[in-house]
């Protein structure tokens, strides 16, 4: 008697405020729902790993369904869908119907759900204009408990409702992350046949469009955009770079001084159907300044800048057979193995370079370091025997060149020189 | 071969030395900042048909790093001289 007047009592509560659930009230349904991880598959499914916690409370509780709505539009029919776990001490048997997709059939343990998903046709969420700042909530709706779990376990009732979040899709473990190498943020250099994008991919194959949008600062937009199709597959993550061809001259033969640009790269990856883009940086043309070859990034593939190696010694002693020029062959044979042991070939020569300067990048972004680092790029453009002035033009100075180059010359040999009697004095004076 | 894992060994050590200093946040300047660094090099862009800008700025540089690692030595040797027992 007890018990039915509990349940008509709960159940008169859920009818009357149906935004609320009172076996979920119990507890905020945070502690229902806790994603590990929200992010996107190379299908382009919107992936929530998560776990159930608390789940006592939930032990018992009938075979509702989950809906995941997005930027809180709706709960139903642009929702995902998933089932709930099965209470076999209820309802009898595991509920095989599938609201999502056959990857949620992980429910042998009570305590712990696979992964919700978009879903076959029909209710897949199209994922187009996501970001990090989406806000995504899990909406969970359920069916009354134990009046009649035979009879109610399938049942998709709205007398319980809870929802969860917002979360919001971390896009460092996201599939794919453009990254420009050429030109970094702040770079000062001269005019450049390609772009360089980094294409982080977390979660390979992926397959779309890099798109590269720039622009100066007058025009104050990105009127051009360069694109190529990228296909990176590999196993596990990894990192690939792109060059895409550039397609506008950013100086030109009267220009003197600094041109600022914008550039921001877009992927279009069709493999997931999301649009990413990277922050817009800002970069300097300048046609005194050095044209950098491509950086390779901390833990990134080696860009095609090494080259091959230099150093292997040609061990090409003979072609003949060792009976018939036994000398030429031995020393072809020590040859060889002194090349194996003391000369790094191309592939480790590669990987040197590559863990020295993964680190080595990083460091001298860091402060302090970084700091001088910006402003060593932001005054690249003084160089001794090039003219970066614009109260002449090239050809005046170099027809004056004869006259202020010994006067520079001569001016830096004086500067020289009053550096070498200050550290001299500062050597006499100084006090350990 | 050997030269290679020699190196790499240096390498490992070395990463491994420096780091702690991965620990520091990324320097980053806005794009104000560094759009005034970069206005303010034009500017001096200007005289560098007759004066060494370039070696100005390197000398300015020299002198600074002495004067800084000397100030530091002094630093330290205050701080050490603080422990009790040392003089």
């Amino acid at each position: 008697m007890a018990l039915f007047v509990a349940l008509f009592f709960f159940g008169s509560q859920a009818i009357v405020k149906p935004q609320k659930a009172y076996a979920w009230d119990l507890n905020d349904p945070h502690n229902y729902i806790t994603p590990n991880s929200i992010y996107l598959d190379h299908t382009g499914n919107l992936v929530i790993d998560w776990a159930r916690g608390a789940a006592s409370h939930l032990q018992g509780a009938p075979a509702g369904y989950l809906t995941l709505s997005i930027n809180g539009t709706s709960t139903d029919g642009t929702a995902l869908l998933a089932e709930s776990d099965g209470q076999p001490g209820y309802c009898g048997y595991f509920p095989p119907e599938t609201f999502g997709n056959d990857s949620q059939n992980n429910f042998g343990n009570q305590n712990t759900f696979g992964s919700i998903s978009d879903a076959n046709a029909g209710h897949a969420i199209t994922t187009e204009g996501i970001t990090s700042l989406t806000p995504i909530y899990i909406n969970m709706y359920g069916d009354i408990p134990f009046m009649n779990p035979y009879q109610y376990c399938y049942g998709v009732g709205e007398q319980y409702y809870g929802w969860s979040g917002p979360y919001y899709i971390n896009f460092s473990a996201e599939q794919l992350t453009p990254i420009m190498l050429q030109p970094f943020n702040a770079e000062v250099m001269s005019d450049f046949p390609n772009w360089i994008v980094d294409l982080s991919v977390n979660n390979p194959p992926a397959t779309g469009t890099l798109k590269i949008h720039y622009g100066n600062i007058d025009q104050n937009t990105f009127p051009t955009v360069d694109s190529i199709p990228y296909d990176v597959e590999c196993s596990g993550a990894c990192d690939t770079s792109v060059e895409v061809p550039k397609s506008e001259q950013l100086q030109y033969p009267q220009q003197q001084t600094s041109t600022q640009w914008w550039v921001y790269a877009e992927v279009q990856n069709t493999s997931t159907a999301l649009d990413i883009q990277s922050p817009v940086e800002t970069f300097f043309i300048n046609p005194n300044a050095p044209q950098y070859a491509p950086a390779p990034s901390s833990s990134y593939l080696l860009g095609a800048g090494l080259g091959a190696a230099s150093t292997t010694a040609t061990c090409q002693f003979t072609t003949q057979s060792f009976l018939d020029d036994p000398n030429g062959n031995i020393e072809q044979a020590v040859c060889n193995v002194f090349n194996f042991l003391f000369i790094p070939n191309p592939d480790e020569q590669a990987d040197l370079y590559q863990r020295f300067h993964g680190q080595w990048d990083q460091i001298s972004n860091r402060v302090p370091f970084g700091y001088v680092s910006i402003i060593n790029t932001a005054f690249t453009n003084f160089q001794e025997g090039t003219n970066t002035s614009t109260l002449i033009t090239t050809t005046t100075y170099a027809a004056l060149s004869s006259v202020l180059d010994p006067l520079k010359t001569g001016i830096s040999f004086l500067l020289i020189l009053l550096l070498g009697f200050w550290i001299f004095n500062f050597a006499r004076t100084i006090t350990l | 071969m050997i030269f290679y894992w020699i190196v790499r060994v240096f390498i490992y050590l070395l990463n491994l030395v420096t780091a702690p200093i991965l620990l520091l946040p990324v320097a980053a300047l806005s794009v104000n900042l560094t759009g005034t660094l970069t206005t303010a090099g034009n500017y001096m862009a200007l005289f560098d048909i007759f004066l060494p800008v370039a070696m100005l700025f390197t000398i300015f540089g020299i002198m600074v790093s002495i004067e800084a690692g000397y100030f530091t030595y002094k630093v330290a040797k205050w701080i050490y001289n603080k422990i009790p027992g040392i003089n």
